[in-house]
């Protein structure tokens, strides 16, 4: 039952019922008359927008007395929400869609999610969470399920004046998605120990048609993918080395798998939601009603088990 | 005498930043800046408003104008001039040159020696960085201070040394962001004086110079070099936009990067410059509606599901994104009515359409999808 659409009288029972404004976080709380927001009130995309609301109190109003299919709030700030006008800076976000991975542990159909592509989707955002600490030295991050994925929030003075440029360039930064020079590809920190990181986490996921579609060519992909050349691999990659990794694909093999990896690791997030610096982004403590599950803030990722935390009562009631 | 001004925008030299400060003596200094002519022992009450003057000139065109492009390209000369100037007479490239001297002169910077900031790189990394030929890692500088170099794409920072918040540069490296930072702060002094209406003659000719030193700025091609479209020397990207698109990125692919690329390519191939309008190159629309329109329609029909028939609005889009504003029927009158759209540089596809970026050998060394075309479509016979 879990991730069918809920209907338009569960979502009231959810309203009414187990929302909460303490959901709501209190990063949005605090600014909540400075955000834009947005609600789909019909499932066909967030139609209502430009509306300010100004109190805590009118947020709790709306959400109850309309029980929308879909809320949301801007990552950005305005003097004028209500027109999107004074723009104040903005939230820099990575957006992972479990069900938009590239390379899925499972075998879900498109669109769909379970258990396994969530805990990577998890996983990788908590790698994307280390990089910015690690090299950009930021610290006020915000996970945020979002029903179907993770949304990793990032609210240091540091980036909320950022333009699309320099949050692209971040962007690629993080998620690995250029080819570090290849004279660099081994050093211990920087940028391509993040390549490196990426490609680890890649090499598990990875078969012979992904491998062929990547121009590597048959024998060289089946080489690779021996587990006992997979581990020498990894291993070396953990030492920040390519030695086995160049051996079995050769001078242009190897090239094209730089590129495979660069082209998978672009696609793990959504880049658009990154760079736009007026996006709209689901409201934490809302209901996801195409997947009818909750929207929320994760204060203890380590621990969140969304089949467990983020289903509504009306789900877990369902027959 | 004081040293002389490195930054044009410090405290000191915004003082003279005024009208009244434009004597002759200023305008001659602002004349020869624009010759590229570089002194160090100018006074700074005739120095710093001589930039102002620049700066004034140039806003006249605008703050997007060529002539604000050429102004910021002459005041970036001159700092980094400066800069390597007075380094040199500290000792610069010689064994007792103290890389402190660098961040005294850069004041207001916030640049840190790799031993003031208490950051080192791995030791395997340095000598890995010196085996390449590489310029040694001496400063040490947090990372949102390289924010305007990456926004002028001067630097990337997949390209830079990162760790624990701080950017571990180069000497070039620590020059060439201070130098784009003095830019940004250029762009930031020119919208604050936009439409300021000066009277001064003397800044009206100021601007006449620039304009013409922005056009000797611009590459040697013909600025007007027009010709048919060939789709077989079109870049990858532009090649599977074609071929149709998935869902995903049917609307980035279609309006936003085939439409800007088939039009500059058409019809303005070279350095359209800001602002650009089709009108300013074209004189019969019907090269819009019959060469480059039914080309972006058939790829939209090949997308899956077709681009217009759920979203017939877009066409409206299309138009918008040639300059047209919202209409089916592109009129030549109406160029101008929004932005032209320029083409997205490769690394914005990359992320935006990842699908799309299948690289060929062509695409090496190219940064946008319009120049791995008109490198093979007016490259002379022989040449590249």
């Amino acid at each position: 039952m879990m991730f069918r659409e809920a209907t338009p009288e569960e979502r009231q029972r959810y309203y009414r019922e187990e929302w909460k404004l303490s959901d709501v976080p209190e990063f949005i709380l605090s600014t909540l008359a400075q955000r834009e927001f947005g609600f789909d009130h019909r499932g066909e995309g967030p139609s209502d927008r430009y509306n300010r609301i100004s109190t805590p109190a009118q947020l709790e109003g709306m959400l109850v007395a309309t029980a929308p299919y879909a809320a949301y709030a801007s990552v950005s700030f305005y003097e004028k929400p209500e027109r999107r006008k004074g723009w104040l800076g903005a939230e820099l976000v990575f957006d992972v869609d479990a069900k938009d991975l590239p390379l899925r542990p499972c075998s879900c159909s498109p669109g769909e999610v379970c258990e396994l592509c969530l805990g990577m989707a998890k996983e990788y955002v908590l790698e994307l969470a280390d990089v910015l600490r690690d090299d950009f030295a930021l610290g006020e991050l915000h996970f945020v399920y979002s029903g179907r994925g993770y949304h990793l929030r990032v609210l240091d003075r540091e980036v909320l004046h950022m333009q699309s440029p320099e949050r692209g360039s971040l962007l690629d930064y993080v998620a690995g998605g250029t080819i570090p020079e290849s004279e660099l590809l081994e050093l211990r920190r920087g940028y391509p120990r993040v390549f490196r990181m990426h490609i680890l986490r890649l090499l598990p996921l990875l078969n012979l048609d992904v491998l062929r579609s990547g121009g590597i060519t048959l024998k060289r992909a089946n080489t690779l993918l021996n587990p006992k050349m997979l581990r020498r691999v990894a291993n070396e990659l953990e030492e920040g080395k390519f030695a086995t990794l160049k051996d079995i694909l050769k001078g242009k093999g190897f090239a094209s798998f730089l590129e495979l990896a660069r082209r998978i690791n672009a696609e793990m997030l959504d880049a658009k939601v990154t760079v736009d610096v007026k996006r709209i982004l689901r409201l934490p403590s809302s209901l996801h009603s195409k997947a009818s599950m909750k929207c929320m803030e994760v204060k203890d990722i380590e621990r969140f088990d969304p089949l467990k935390h983020a289903v509504p009562r009306f789900v877990q009631e369902r027959g | 005498m004081l040293p002389p001004l490195v930054n044009p925008f410090s405290k000191r030299a915004l003082r003279y930043f005024r009208e009244d400060r434009l004597t002759e003596e200023v305008i001659a200094e602002a004349r020869r800046k624009l010759r590229g002519e570089v002194r160090l022992d100018v006074r700074h009450d005739v120095d710093a408003p001589s930039f102002y003057a620049l700066l004034s000139a140039a806003s006249l065109r605008g703050y997007a104008s060529k002539e604000a492009r050429a102004a910021k390209e002459v005041i970036k000369k001159q700092v980094s001039s400066r800069i390597w100037a007075l380094l040199q007479q500290q000792g610069w490239g010689t064994p007792d040159f103290n890389p402190e001297a660098l961040v005294y002169l850069l004041e207001d910077f916030e640049l840190l020696t790799l031993a003031q900031a208490g950051v080192t790189p791995e030791e395997g990394d340095l000598r890995l960085l010196a085996a390449q030929g590489g310029e040694p890692l001496l400063y040490a500088a947090r990372w949102q201070e390289l924010l305007p170099a990456v926004r002028s794409r001067r630097l990337s920072l997949p390209q830079i040394y990162l760790t624990q918040g701080y950017a571990l540069l180069t000497l070039k490296q620590a020059i060439a962001c201070y130098v784009e930072r003095i830019a940004s702060e250029c762009d930031a002094f020119l919208r604050s004086i936009e439409g300021s209406d000066s009277k001064d003659e003397r800044l009206e000719e100021i601007a006449g110079e620039l304009s013409t030193l922005a056009l000797a700025m611009t590459p040697v091609l013909a600025k007007h070099a027009q010709k048919s479209l060939k789709e077989e020397q079109f870049p990858p990207c532009i090649r599977a936009t074609l071929a149709g698109v998935g869902s995903g990125s049917r609307n980035y692919a279609i309006t936003v990067l085939l439409t800007s690329f088939l039009s500059y390519a058409r019809v303005a191939p070279f350095n359209a410059g800001e602002n650009a309008r089709i009108a300013d190159f074209i004189s019969d629309i019907s090269i819009i509606t019959e060469e480059v329109l039914p080309l972006i329609y058939v790829a939209a029909e090949r997308c899956s599901p077709p681009l217009f028939e759920d979203q017939p609005l877009e066409k409206l889009n299309v138009s918008y994104h040639l300059g047209f504003g919202l209409t089916e029927q592109p009129r030549l009158e109406d160029s101008g009515r929004s932005p032209w759209y320029f083409v997205p540089n490769c690394e914005k596809i990359r992320r935006e359409a990842p699908s799309l970026c299948t690289p060929d050998k062509h695409c090496r060394d190219v940064k946008n999808p319009l120049v791995y075309y008109t490198r093979k479509r007016y490259a002379k016979k022989g040449g590249r």
